[in-house]
């Protein structure tokens, strides 16, 4: 496990070492390709415990990890070819690169502790980390914007995280002896005072869902996954995220579900029906996907929420969420730089001026929306069926009402930007390197929409097993 | 024989206390100040002499005076000073009216002269006096709790022996006390009893008027005053001291009340005058810190 | 003990309450260090453990984050005052009424275990936090409330009897240490691209 945190320290370091760009994206693309060989290798002999009662990697975690390392591995390929066009351009300098490839290996091993911590004040440590070390990537351009939106994240998500402290601090008052580790307090789970137990789970909701950008807490989100350079974005909205919601998920199966679930029905139901009113009128491509970014959240608590059938769809939505909005985020920070804009309107024709980029987008478009050949139908259509079958039905009602006005939205933007007439001006040529990442991105979304592999879906029931409530 | 040496031991301290007051202001800002007999000559002065009134004032007018140092006497015979028992027993709501009478006489008498000083005065002293009151009902509501008793001397008496660092709520109350002391005895920061400029006075705006032993009877009480509340903060920081042997009783009493006067000193030279807009701020603090001494203490 | 929890108590509320920024950091200063003795005062700890965290408190908490705040102060040229969206009196008042609440809620609720002073000074410290937060306008006044909220935070932790083993009280400390740092460094950058410091005219990014 220790390489788990040693790969991006050491891509860290040859970051700030780099000379041009590709020496940097390259010593981070090892990194990631590192962490992603290491969580291979350990796979077979899970649970894995170090520190004493500090780390612990079980399936759940390294479900997790495998989604972290993934999505670093394809962010740090595109990432080069991102930055080379950026600083061809001149709007980036090679102290930024650098800086850039620093912060986000740093991000990343955050994101690591997180998804190893076992011990739940340590993953509060980690997840306060990962806010430290994500908003320098957010101000990374310098504009105004781009401080606007991290003075926010840093300062909301702070105090978020503060609360979820608060949390810890009545966990240790409910739990008494037992030590504040995850499995500790799952062996414990009937013998904890409920009173602090309730008043603890109620500020993990808030102080981490703050950090998920569950509504009415996601004030933050839109900003600051819309400023950040597009890698960036793609690892806060693809994986930032999802460890706040595993950060979320560990003390689950400690808390009464006559409690937990409604509550996260409530903020999953809020999270959906909020960004389903901005997406209708949303202008800007990247605050468009930001948005979506809250909803998807929504979807997947409101999936755990429901529990039963809906856990395991609501823990594979978190992968096909992952790779579709990251293959948006990608594809858009390429149509953004191409364009030269961020506004929506602006960008039209895609499909006539570079056609691959519009195949790609208008892929990741039907699959973030969950449209039918791609995985994350199967996912949204998964929970709605366990809310269904969990006599949740007035839940289940909004929530599909709901999907279909955000699949709406995204239909009508996807076919404004991909079809009619191209842009006048020129486009720049394609850059290999952005786009090769976001083909792989949306085989696989097909590809788990068409075939869901039979040891995943095994997986998922284990882990779903694992964070179902008391 | 306690009993009896209480009220004329508070007339004979409440001119000292002023005099100390004046000692340490001077002596903080390097002068040499006037003896501490200067007060008791002032005032036997002012005794002595008659009464110059304004011919549209009124009965009300003559009557403020006597009354003003009837009720300063009256409150300072049921404030322990040196002993539990008191010549007066009091219960405290009585109390803290008993404090406002003065002072409704005293803005009554501003008003009836018909100055223009004297009616600014007035409406600043009552203005004051209305944001003060529930500090100092908060406060001493505070005591009675400590001291498990209604009467003002009972609950000074009530306070079980400790050490002080170690009852937060006691200083809490001591503190609020202390400030409701600056407020209503018109020291700095509320008020300054040293001004000559007649637009900034409040206290000093409304006895203008008064001369002779009308102003000596004033001004008396107004020492009284301030060594009431000198007696009450003192009793509630040193509980032992209303305990102690008769003859070592009057010393310490002594003690206390130069000891608030040095404070009160130090404190003025310390502090500017603030705006007359800013007093409610510091009054709403001093309310604050009552409602958190009450908190405190019931957080045990 | 309970003596030290009111001196907290009161140095957050002087911190709440004042409208002038000086002041304000240094009670926070103050504020950092007698935290310092919590652990020191509480004995069932080690005292090796107690010593480190006592040190660690009085040095993020009482020397560098306050450090921070006024060298952002002092560089940038921020006036005295504290410009809230609130009048003066209206904070006395909310403040007073925040913690009365905080001590009707310890008491009610049972919220505290042995300590309920200390809690409810933590809770009150926590509300006035976060009113600082909503109502003061200029980034550093927001930073103090941020600290005074933390510090709330400990305190009720404290109070609670929570502890954790030393790397992850450590890393707490690290935690609050680097996102103060940030905020300052963010504040620099703020001020250089937006020549003020005024939170309210920050909202180019809205929908």
């Amino acid at each position: 496990m220790p390489f788990l945190f040693l790969m991006p320290l050491a891509a860290a370091a040859v970051a700030l070492l780099a000379r041009s760009p590709g020496q940097a994206a390259l010593g981070t693309v090892i990194g990631a390709s590192g962490i992603v060989a290491d969580a291979v290798l350990m796979a077979s002999s899970l649970p894995l415990s170090g520190g004493g009662d500090l780390f612990r990697l079980d399936e759940l975690g390294m479900y997790f990890l495998f989604l972290v390392a993934g999505v670093h591995l394809v962010c740090a390929v595109y990432s080069y070819g991102y930055f080379r066009r950026e600083t061809e351009r001149g709007h980036l300098g090679m102290s930024k690169v650098r800086k850039y490839h620093v912060w986000i290996n740093l991000f990343v091993l955050s994101m690591v502790s997180v998804v190893c911590a076992h011990h739940l004040a340590l993953q509060w440590v980690a997840v306060e980390a990962t806010t430290l070390f994500s908003a320098p990537l957010i101000y990374l351009h310098g504009d105004r914007k781009g401080m606007e939106a991290a003075w926010k994240y840093l300062l909301i998500c702070s105090v978020g995280i503060a609360f979820a402290f608060l949390g810890i601090i009545f966990l240790s008052r409910a739990a008494g002896d037992f030590p504040l580790t995850y499995t500790a307090l799952s062996a414990a789970a009937g013998k904890l005072d409920p009173r602090f137990l309730r008043l603890s789970f109620l500020f993990f909701l808030v102080g981490y869902g703050t950090k998920m950008g569950l509504a009415p807490m996601h004030t933050w989100l839109p900003d600051a996954h819309s400023q950040a350079p597009a890698p960036a974005s793609a690892m806060l909205s693809g994986v930032l995220l999802n460890c706040a919601l595993l950060a979320l998920l560990r003390i689950l199966p400690a808390v009464p579900g006559s409690y937990a679930s409604p509550l996260l029905i409530l903020f999953g139901i809020a999270s959906i029906a909020v960004p389903a009113l901005l997406i209708a009128v949303q202008r800007d491509i990247k605050r468009l996907l930001a948005f979506s970014s809250i909803e998807n959240m929504g979807i997947i608590v409101l999936g755990i929420g429901f529990g039963g059938g809906a856990r395991p769809a609501a823990l594979l939505h978190v992968l096909n969420h992952s790779l579709a909005k990251v293959l948006l985020f990608l594809v858009a920070g390429d149509l953004v730089l191409r364009y030269g804009t961020q506004r929506i309107q602006r960008i039209h024709g895609i499909f006539r001026q570079a056609p691959l980029s519009g195949v790609l987008l208008f892929g990741g478009v039907l699959a973030i929306a969950g449209s039918p050949p791609f995985g994350s139908f199967w996912s949204e259509f998964g929970i709605l069926a366990g809310g269904i079958s969990g006599g949740r039905l007035a839940a289940s009602l909004a929530y599909l009402a709901l999907l279909a006005v955000i699949f709406g939205s995204f239909l009508m933007y996807g076919s404004g930007m991909v079809f009619g007439d191209g842009n006048p001006r020129k486009l720049s040529a394609p850059e290999l390197w952005c786009l090769l990442p976001a083909c792989v991105l949306l085989v696989s979304c097909l590809w788990l929409g068409l075939h869901v592999p039979a040891g995943l879906y095994r997986l998922l029931e284990r882990l779903s097993a694992t964070v179902a409530f008391s | 024989m306690e009993l009896a040496l209480q009220i004329p031991a508070y007339l004979v301290l409440a001119p000292f206390l002023v005099g100390i007051i004046r000692k340490a202001k001077a002596f903080l800002s390097c002068r040499q100040g006037p003896p501490l007999r200067q007060t008791y000559i002032d005032l036997f002065k002012l005794f002595r002499r008659g009464i110059v009134r304004s011919r549209t004032a009124s009965w009300v007018f003559d009557l403020s005076a006597p009354v003003i140092l009837g009720t300063s006497v009256v409150l300072a015979g049921a404030t322990p000073l040196f002993s539990r028992a008191v010549p007066l027993p009091m219960h405290f709501i009585l109390y803290i009216y008993l404090m406002s009478l003065p002072r409704f006489f005293q803005t009554l008498a501003g008003l009836d002269t018909g100055s223009a000083f004297g009616g600014l005065g007035s409406s600043r002293e009552a203005t004051v006096a209305a944001m003060a009151e529930p500090a100092l009902l908060l406060s001493l509501c505070g005591v009675g709790f400590l001291g498990k008793s209604q009467l003002l001397d009972g609950m000074l008496g009530g306070i079980p022996p400790g050490r002080i660092f170690l009852r937060p709520e006691l200083i809490l109350i001591a503190g609020t006390l202390f400030l409701v002391l600056l407020a209503e005895n018109s020291r700095i920061p509320v008020d300054d009893p040293a001004t000559h400029l007649e637009l900034t006075m409040i206290h000093e705006a409304m006895v203008l008027d008064h001369s002779g032993i009308d102003l000596g009877m004033i001004q008396l009480a107004a020492a009284l005053r301030l060594t009431v509340f000198s007696a009450l903060i003192t009793g509630l920081l040193f509980p032992g001291s209303l305990s102690l042997p008769p003859v070592l009783a009057l010393p310490a009493a002594a003690l206390k009340i130069a000891l608030s006067g040095l404070v009160v000193g130090v404190v003025e030279s310390g502090m500017a005058r603030m705006r007359l807009s800013r007093i409610a701020s510091f009054l709403m603090t001093a309310t604050v810190l009552a409602v958190i001494a009450l908190a405190v203490r019931f957080a045990r | 003990m309970n003596t030290l929890t009111v001196l907290l108590l009161l140095l957050g509320i002087h911190v709440a309450v004042t409208d002038r920024i000086r002041p304000a950091i240094r009670s926070l200063a103050l504020q950092g260090i007698l935290l310092g003795f919590l652990p020191l005062a509480d004995s069932a700890g080690s005292s090796w453990r107690a010593a480190t965290l006592c040190l660690a408190t009085v040095g993020v908490k009482g020397i560098a984050i306050p450090a921070i705040l006024t060298r952002a102060t002092s560089r940038l040229g921020i006036g005295q005052e504290f410009e809230s969206l609130i009048s003066t009196k209206a904070n006395i008042l909310t403040t007073g009424a925040l913690a009365l609440a905080a001590f009707l809620a310890c008491s009610r609720f049972g919220l505290s275990g042995s300590d309920e002073l200390g809690a409810a000074a933590g809770l009150t410290l926590i509300f006035s936090g976060l009113l600082m937060m909503t109502t003061r306008v200029k980034a550093v006044s927001q930073v103090i409330g941020f600290v005074v909220l933390e510090n709330g935070i400990f305190l009720f932790g404290a109070a609670s009897g929570s502890e954790f083993t030393l790397p992850i009280e450590l890393g707490i400390f690290l935690d609050l240490f680097v996102a103060v740092f940030l905020m300052g460094i963010l504040m620099f950058k703020i001020h250089r691209t937006f020549t003020h410091m005024d939170v309210r005219k920050i909202h180019t990014l809205k929908d």
